[in-house]
């Protein structure tokens, strides 16, 4: 869920500065193109596919053997989104101010600094775990439990999210098989082992009782949902397949970051 | 002898072959440069029009300057192009011209309304390196990678530009967390091959009617 959080969030963010240039450019643009113009985008064109073709057959194609399970999923977590997560997040976020919601955002994320650092170390990124290591020290104390994320806004120490499926993905290993679970979302096999072998590193997996563990993990679901919400909702209308639409940008969005 | 005249040839050619390898990467280079700057300053004005009190009092007017300002930015003929992929061959030119209004309609039908009334003080934008691509047939382009942090959030944005006659260099395709809206499209349309060019205008029609 993380992953396509930042994902929307962000498409969102680039086609809201640019979307406005499309509705122009369909009105104004498509009377624009001079013959001559479009000579010399065919002859061109065939360049830009195969360079398209090169650069993303190999990373973009995942096997999707399960198709009707996932799609049944992916339905699901439609549902679970429209009629549970998006009306529960609507009134949180009027409830609760930007900053706190920026605040809890940091301490999940300080929290789960284990699980990036054990990564960082397992693919041999010593200098990003060196980061990971100071920013967790000087978050956890001057940040006050990570509410502040100090590091990031006073000493420039960006952080890159790290995942065993990633690790597993630098070691070698291919993605598997796409995968898409109930309210957690799109994965694959490699991914959805390393999010369980991960778990075991979380530190709120440790939490007793149960009821406040999964009250956190709501909160935390809840919380970053806020940041993002009706994005979604975007993201699936601007798509001619929202499910390929989806899939499509997890496969790219996980092979970037392993290549990372 | 023979040997002689071939390396004396080589090691008269490579000096010549090498500097001018370095002058193309030296002109991609510095071309690539020209489109951050172009870059840079488009985003700004669009930022500075969103933030302005005024203009936030005359939607309008914000709306029309918007549009001209992002329009100088984004080769959208280019990026319909890309995610139709070789589909694009299958239409006619009519149908291309189509296909581009609908595609821009539907994505600015989305993406559009939600522009308005952001927040965009707390918007940080950093403009990192600037990686030309090789030129084709004389066509210098470039991926200019920055950073976005919005509520403490940062997201890598590459945007991928093209040089043009005129007006000069455009966005042809932006690559959000590693994710190429392009090439996500152009997977969305290669995946049914029964989407004949008449379907997929019919398909967007549906969505910009909607």
């Amino acid at each position: 869920m993380r992953n396509t959080e930042r994902l929307i969030l962000s498409v969102l963010m680039a086609f809201g500065i640019f979307g406005i240039s499309i509705i122009y450019a369909g009105t104004v643009a498509a009377e624009d193109v001079s013959t001559d113009q479009r000579m010399e985008d065919a002859a061109f064109s065939e360049d830009l596919f195969d360079e398209y073709e090169q650069a993303h057959s190999a990373t973009q194609i995942v096997a999707d053997p399960i198709y009707y399970f996932n799609k049944a999923m992916f339905t699901f977590n439609d549902y679970f989104y429209f009629y549970g997560l998006k009306p529960v997040t609507q009134g949180y976020k009027m409830v609760v101010p930007t900053p706190v919601r920026i605040g809890i955002k940091n301490f999940f994320n300080n929290l789960t600094c284990p699980v990036r650092f054990i990564n960082n170390i397992l693919q041999g990124k010593i200098e990003s775990a060196e980061r990971e290591f100071t920013a967790f020290c000087v978050n956890s104390t001057i940040g006050v439990l990570g509410i502040y994320n100090y590091a990031q806004n006073h000493m420039d120490i960006h952080l890159e999210d790290e995942d065993l499926g990633q690790t597993l993905g630098v070691w070698g290993m291919g993605n598997g098989f796409y995968l898409v679970l109930p309210v957690l979302g799109p994965t694959t096999l490699r991914d959805g082992v390393g999010s369980i072998g991960d778990l075991f590193i979380t530190p709120t997996t440790y939490v007793t009782p149960w009821q406040l563990k999964w009250s956190l993990r709501g909160a935390n679901l809840i919380n970053s949902t806020s940041f993002r919400i009706d994005d979604y909702e975007a993201l699936k209308n601007a798509a001619i397949d929202p499910y390929i639409a989806l899939r499509n940008a997890y496969i790219q969005n996980r092979s970037a970051k392993i290549d990372k | 002898m023979m040997l002689g005249l071939i390396s004396s040839i080589i090691v008269g050619l490579v000096p010549t072959a090498f500097s001018k390898v370095l002058a193309a990467t030296d002109d991609s280079e510095q071309k690539a440069i020209q489109a951050r700057i172009a870059l840079e300053s488009t985003v700004n004005e669009v930022l500075a029009i969103i933030q302005d009190e005024a203009l936030i009092a005359n939607p309008e007017k914000q709306e029309r300057l918007l549009y001209d300002k992002a329009f100088e930015i984004f080769d959208f003929n280019t990026f319909s192009m890309l995610s139709l992929g070789r589909k694009y061959r299958e239409f006619s030119p009519a149908q291309r011209k189509e296909f581009i209004s609908l595609f821009s309609k539907m994505i600015s039908n989305t993406y559009f309304p939600k522009l308005a009334g952001q927040d965009v003080s707390n918007i940080s934008i950093s403009y990192n390196d600037v990686q030309p691509l090789t030129p084709r047939k004389g066509i210098y382009r470039t991926d200019i990678a920055t950073d976005l942090i919005h509520n403490e959030t940062r997201v890598a944005i590459v945007y991928r530009m093209i040089q043009k006659k005129n007006p000069g260099w455009k966005i042809y395709d932006i690559k959000i967390e590693g994710v190429s809206m392009a090439a996500n499209y152009r997977e969305q349309f290669k995946q049914d091959l029964s989407l004949t060019p008449e379907k997929i205008i019919a398909r967007l029609k549906g969505k910009v009617e909607k």
